[in-house]
């Protein structure tokens, strides 16, 4: 996985905003929400990755602390208002590790965690499981990469009901099958057709879709079109277990 | 005649089940077709009033950014 701490530090805590609820408006909206709080300037690039993290995280968890009883319609205080709270430690540990790269003993000083990241992370790892009726489709134009990610699902549980190699065929498959779950390379063809493919199946079947790129954060500028869920290629079996549990619980819940 | 627009956007955005709540009173009040027209003539009502008193949509705009 590329190296987090070079990373553009906006773009990893949008990653991580986006990944926390699988979805990329909740998440850019909790992203907005929460750094209009701190006194960081978020397009600095004086400020690190682990210093925005641990902005974003405690003010996600002060503003949820902070909530005031029947808010204004329509202001961020009752979006605010309305937030989840954070997941628990060691979610947002997976997550930290497994979905953005960080190495765990990083991720736990953000999470101001007293106990040694690493069993932890070992017994969450352990744990992830999913319901047996878990559908994927796998959009991916590289054969041995698509077979590897089927290798992994299926060691996982989840049943893959669908692979495509292009654009069309990606689209196509989802509106038939309508899986749980999207696994999709960035770049179909060495080009971003990957985005267009998923804009498209957007439209006609809702799911979370999970990026694999080589280049997270060319598809991180908070545009329109952008993926909910985003790893960075070369993955381990690690990352896109996180990322497909995670998304999975996430939208059952 | 203006030329066609080429496409339509859907534009998603995030609101309360109460704000919901809100929008579909208002959707039955002003009897508007469905939940996407009630938002498109609230829309076309914030602008139009803009336009036509820009000094009380600035002040009202103000209090909703920062109200509790």
């Amino acid at each position: 996985m590329l190296n987090v701490m070079t990373r553009p530090p906006l773009a990893v805590v949008r990653q991580f905003s986006r990944a926390v609820f699988a979805d990329r408006l909740i998440g850019d909206e909790l992203l907005r929400l929460t750094m209009a709080r701190v006194s960081i300037d978020p397009t600095s690039s004086s400020s690190s990755v682990v210093d925005m993290m641990s902005a974003f995280l405690h003010s996600w968890r002060m503003a949820v602390k902070e909530r005031v009883a029947n808010p204004t319609l329509f202001s961020d205080a009752a979006l605010i208002d309305s937030l989840p709270v954070p997941p628990e430690d060691s979610r947002l540990l997976l997550l930290m590790v497994d979905a953005l790269g960080l190495q765990p003993e990083t991720a736990a000083q953000v999470i101001g965690l007293k106990r040694d990241p690493i069993p932890l992370l070992h017994a969450t790892r352990n744990a992830l499981a999913v319901e047996t009726s878990a559908t994927a489709l796998v959009v991916e134009n590289e054969p041995l990469i698509a077979a590897d990610i089927r290798g992994i699902l299926d060691r996982l549980g989840v049943n893959v009901c669908g692979q495509a190699r292009t654009a069309p065929a990606a689209v196509e498959k989802a509106a038939a099958n309508r899986p749980d779950i999207i696994l999709a390379d960035y770049n179909l063809d060495g080009n971003t057709t990957g985005v267009e493919a998923m804009t498209q199946i957007s439209e006609v079947h809702d799911c979370p879709v999970v990026f694999i790129t080589g280049f997270p954060d060319r598809v991180l500028h908070g545009d329109e079109i952008e993926p909910d869920f985003v790893i960075s290629k070369p993955y381990t079996p690690d990352n896109v277990r996180a990322a497909v549990v995670h998304c999975l619980d996430v939208r059952r819940a | 005649m203006a030329a066609h627009e080429k496409r339509l956007s859907k534009l998603q955005i995030l609101v309360t089940d109460s704000e919901l709540e809100n929008i579909d009173d208002w959707r039955f009040a002003h009897r508007a077709e469905n939940r996407s027209s009630a938002v498109r003539e609230l829309i076309a009502l914030g602008l139009s009033l803009t336009e036509e008193h820009p000094d009380a949509a600035e002040e009202k705009l103000r209090l909703i950014r920062k109200a509790p």
